[in-house]
């Protein structure tokens, strides 16, 4: 690739594509490797060698749509001091704190998502399609949900909040009280002038407030639903959590018209909640394809009825 | 001398135990009864005035009531059919249901959309979700840990979110200028964060279930866990797991204030 864009060999743009092409079929043996003992670590590799590929042809899409010198040196440095942080966080976990660890690095996937979605909307404010601007409203929410619910989910594994479900009187009311503000929030930000023609504002205006309440919403919601939960369903709801941050990956993927990023995202959303299903299986084997996709929207209630056992 | 003590204490007991049948309800002095209204007493007679006798609230052992016999009820081949018939009806509708749902999206999906490269992005994202479906069948319930770590670190793939937001209408200052690109760079130092943080620990995780006379992998250290080099050396403590950890602590603490 490097070649490609000194030497002017090929089309840097579709050898970008290719090399996500590349990224995309690691992620899935990445997936596929940890399927046993034998080939796990061959997995996580392989995981490492997706993401690398992902970020290279990244790189060479950056400079595609014409990023300047400034920009790939925000990247590096940007890139340079994440990973230095992540990886000395990492370094002092001990084997226990292992399964903690993931659901805090996983809220920082919620937060980026949000992040980056709120980005592309205030770069390209008033120059955004129905699907773009649908896109980056369910990347929020759904960001939001994961970063909210993995702290939670986080602290509860650490032992700093009670492992015990949280029992708010009318939690239930709660949860759909919040669901239709997101919904109604929803429509406002795709049909601002649903609310302009009740009350004189400019739509831009409607639509920043939209995102900015559904952020905090979706927080909210995120952390209520993971801490109605018991601290020993822990690991199921970061299984969750995961689906989740694949359909924010998803979201995302659409908004930049990303291929890449559609397919991973696709990839890690149906194969967590896949995995999901195969956790609680033997709790429940009711479960089909279909009602795989109303989990989403019952998956609070079931595991707060049924796997409901003493939390100690 | 000890024994003499010792066969003093055991006449003791048996003469207490003696006593202790006699009348503790009706209280009258000086007589020996057996008191079979003091449940203590009752319960350990096993024979009374010349006969074997159970105590009263336990009744002696009799052979269980046969269970009674299950009614086998024989179907016919045409029943059983039919019963098949009817769990694949079941299945039929359902899988139908779902096939038409899919293709109401996939059609509403199809009129609404404005541009190819959109339904291209749509064919990528069906592929990609039925490779996810497929390959998680295989799993082993024991990976199922290291497999959630290692799809979490591939997630911190929003960086690329945030690396095409500081390309596009990228200044030449090296500090972000501009709200997009304030939130371009916060994305991809956080996602960057979690790609390495992650990848190191499901590394950490599937090192936990290395056995000894595993073969080399031929990448990388063979035993990483137990190496001396270590980043936190390196940086100031404020970086560490701990701190990390009482940060969130904090932030939980106004959390659980502000509810």
């Amino acid at each position: 690739m490097a070649a490609s864009s000194f030497f002017h060999l090929g089309d840097l743009e579709r050898l970008a594509d290719t090399v996500g092409i590349a990224s995309a079929i690691c992620c899935i043996a990445a997936i596929a490797g940890l399927s046993n003992q034998k080939n796990a670590r061959t997995g996580n590799i392989l995981g490492i060698s997706g993401v690398a590929f992902g970020l290279a042809s990244t790189a060479a899409e950056m400079s595609v749509v014409g990023a300047t010198p400034a920009a790939f040196a925000q990247t590096a440095l940007l890139g340079g001091i994440g990973s230095g942080v992540g990886a000395a966080l990492a370094q002092g976990v001990g084997p226990t704190e292992l399964p903690q660890t993931v659901a805090a690095f996983h809220s920082l996937v919620g937060i980026a998502a949000m992040a980056a979605a709120a980005g592309e909307y205030t770069l390209n404010a008033g120059s955004l399609g129905l699907g773009t601007l649908s896109s980056i409203y369910l990347a929020v929410f759904i960001g939001g949900i994961t970063a909210t619910g993995s702290m939670v989910a986080f602290a509860k594994l650490a032992g700093m909040l009670s492992s015990k479900a949280l029992r708010l009187p009318g939690r239930d009311q709660l949860n759909l009280f919040m669901a239709s503000i997101s919904a109604l929030g929803m429509a406002l930000f795709l049909f601002p002038s649903l609310a302009t023609d009740v009350i004189q504002l400019d739509p831009e205006v409607i639509r920043v407030a939209c995102l900015s309440v559904i952020a905090v919403v979706s927080s909210l919601l995120g952390a209520h639903l993971t801490a109605s939960i018991g601290g020993a369903d822990m690991p199921v709801v970061i299984t969750v959590l995961n689906s989740y941050s694949g359909w924010a990956l998803v979201a995302e993927g659409f908004l930049l018209q990303n291929p890449l990023l559609a397919q991973v995202g696709s990839l890690i959303g149906i194969s967590e909640m896949n995995l999901f299903l195969i956790a609680v299986f033997d709790v429940f084997y009711l479960f089909s394809f279909i009602r795989m996709l109303f989990i989403p929207l019952m998956w609070c209630r079931f595991l707060g009825s049924h796997l409901d056992v003493d939390y100690v | 001398m000890l024994f003499t003590s010792l066969h003093l204490q055991f006449g003791n007991n048996v003469a207490n135990f003696i006593l202790s049948i006699g009348p503790q309800t009706t209280k009258v002095k000086d007589e020996f009864q057996i008191d079979l209204s003091d449940d203590a007493v009752q319960n350990m007679l096993i024979s009374y005035e010349g006969m074997a006798r159970w105590p009263d609230k336990i009744t002696p052992f009799t052979l269980p009531p046969a269970p009674p016999q299950k009614e086998v009820v024989s179907k016919t081949p045409e029943e059983i059919l039919q019963e098949k018939n009817e769990e694949q009806l079941q299945t039929f509708v359902k899988n139908t249901g779902f096939a038409t749902l899919a293709a109401a999206a996939l059609l509403l999906f199809g009129v609404s959309t404005d541009s190819h490269d959109t339904v291209s992005l749509m064919s990528a994202f069906a592929v990609a979700g039925l490779a996810g479906y497929q390959v998680v069948w295989g799993v082993a319930p024991a990976l199922h840990s290291p497999l959630m770590a290692v799809t979490n670190a591939i997630s911190g793939l929003t960086a690329l979110g945030g690396m095409i937001l500081l390309a596009h209408g990228a200044s030449n200052s090296i500090i972000p200028d501009s709200p997009g690109h304030f939130f371009g760079a916060f994305a991809t130092g956080l996602s960057f964060i979690n790609i390495a943080g992650g990848f190191l620990v499901s590394g950490k995780m599937l090192e936990l279930f290395r056995r000894p006379d595993d073969p080399n992998d031929f990448f990388g250290k063979k035993k990483r866990h137990t190496s001396n080099w270590k980043l936190t050396k390196l940086l100031p403590s404020r970086f560490t797991y701990n701190a990390y950890v009482k940060f969130y602590h904090q932030v939980y603490t106004v959390f659980q204030l502000v509810f």
